[in-house]
């Protein structure tokens, strides 16, 4: 078996690992071309106010229907919320305007990092769940209130790496490392600041099931080939992570079976 | 003076009772404030364009009037989610605010 395992989502078989956004690309025919080259089975969307007095206005100039048209699974965000209410309101109305229950579940508590509210996260995830979606929480990486989530219902949570947009890769990977140990079972995806393909395969050799990134292949010189290296490096780290990386060692360990020394001299 | 009504208040007993939400205080692009009211100058608010208001005025005829595309887009008034299948005999009122939405790009 030389492929990742498939994994499964709320009942919903994935065998691709890597989510990607759709925002923020140059065009929606490079949008189009990185879905297809990173062969994400998940596509994150939004929601916006119309404009004001514009009638048929295309906010998205077509990137949306790019999306749909890519037969990808839409995972709608509540980008920009800052309470539960807020949250809830959003998620009903995404849920109605892209005929899914999935929801990418965000709920910001600091405008500066961008770090979710992991209150008013949980708050909503309740609520949500109760109202019959299925929540996939952008978190913290904090042990106890991913726990929380899991409580309230939520089958798979999405921790964040590092600030959202900010490539800064995973800055705590013991936290990371921990939700792996503590939490087996339970699909775990990292969302935000992966800015390297290595930061991806990084997060997948840590055992987590996928990796949701945006504006690192939007702002890559080529998206196109950006979506390519992390698709290969999401598989490499998933890999890696399934056949068993060996265990690192304090000092130097031969690998040439060679005894004693190859000459005497002197 | 108005006085902010209920979402299912305003929708006939008869039919299938609409899920009603708290008025929220803002949305990431601000459409979902309860910004000011109109008081007694018998507007409603278009995502924040004034438009005359008049009696038996519907969601549903307001956004057709103004060439929204309705099954394409979803729709918040002051605040609180209003399904889809709503709009039609929701009657706007004085001061209401409807806040339509679109798909776009996201992360």
């Amino acid at each position: 078996m030389t492929e990742p395992t498939a994994w499964t989502v709320y009942g919903t078989p994935l065998q691709n690992r890597f989510l990607i956004g759709s925002a923020g690309y140059p065009s929606p025919q490079v949008l189009q071309d990185a879905i297809r080259a990173s062969g994400a089975q998940v596509v994150t969307v939004g929601l916006k106010r119309a404009l004001a007095g514009v009638a048929n206005d295309r906010p998205d100039n077509g990137f949306v229907a790019l999306a749909l048209a890519s037969g990808a699974q839409l995972l709608p965000n509540t980008a920009g919320c800052r309470s539960a209410r807020e949250a809830i309101t959003l998620a009903h109305l995404a849920r109605e305007l892209y005929d899914t229950t999935w929801l990418k579940l965000e709920v910001v508590g600091d405008e500066h990092t961008l770090q979710p509210d992991p209150f008013e996260l949980l708050a909503a995830a309740t609520q949500l769940v109760k109202d019959g979606f299925e929540v996939f929480p952008y978190c913290l990486d904090d042990l106890v209130s991913c726990r929380r989530l899991l409580d309230a219902g939520c089958e798979v949570l999405m921790p964040w790496g590092a600030p959202i947009g900010s490539g800064q890769g995973l800055l705590n990977p013991f936290a990371l490392r921990t939700l792996r140990e503590r939490l087996p079972g339970v699909p775990l995806i990292v969302d935000a600041g992966i800015g390297a393909p290595s930061h991806a395969a990084q997060a997948m050799e840590l055992g987590f099931d996928g990796v949701l990134l945006n504006s690192a292949v939007a702002q890559a010189r080529d998206p196109v080939r950006m979506a390519r290296a992390f698709a290969s490096a999401i598989t490499a780290g998933r890999l890696g992570f399934e056949a068993g990386v060996m265990a690192t060692q304090d000092f130097a360990v031969p690998s040439t079976p060679v005894p004693g020394h190859p000459f005497l001299i002197g | 003076m108005l006085t902010p009504m209920s979402l299912d208040s305003r929708i006939d007993a008869s039919h299938e009772e609409t899920p009603g939400r708290p008025p929220v205080s803002s949305t990431p692009s601000g459409g979902l404030a309860r910004s000011d009211r109109s008081g007694g100058a018998r507007l409603v608010m278009l995502n924040e364009q004034p438009l005359p208001w008049r009696e038996s005025l519907s969601a549903a005829a307001l956004l057709a009037e103004q060439g929204q595309p309705e099954d394409r887009v979803a729709t918040a008034l002051n605040g609180e989610f209003l399904p889809r299948h709503a709009r039609a005999r929701t009657l706007l009122q004085p001061g209401d605010e409807l806040t339509v939405f679109r798909a776009i790009v996201g992360g």
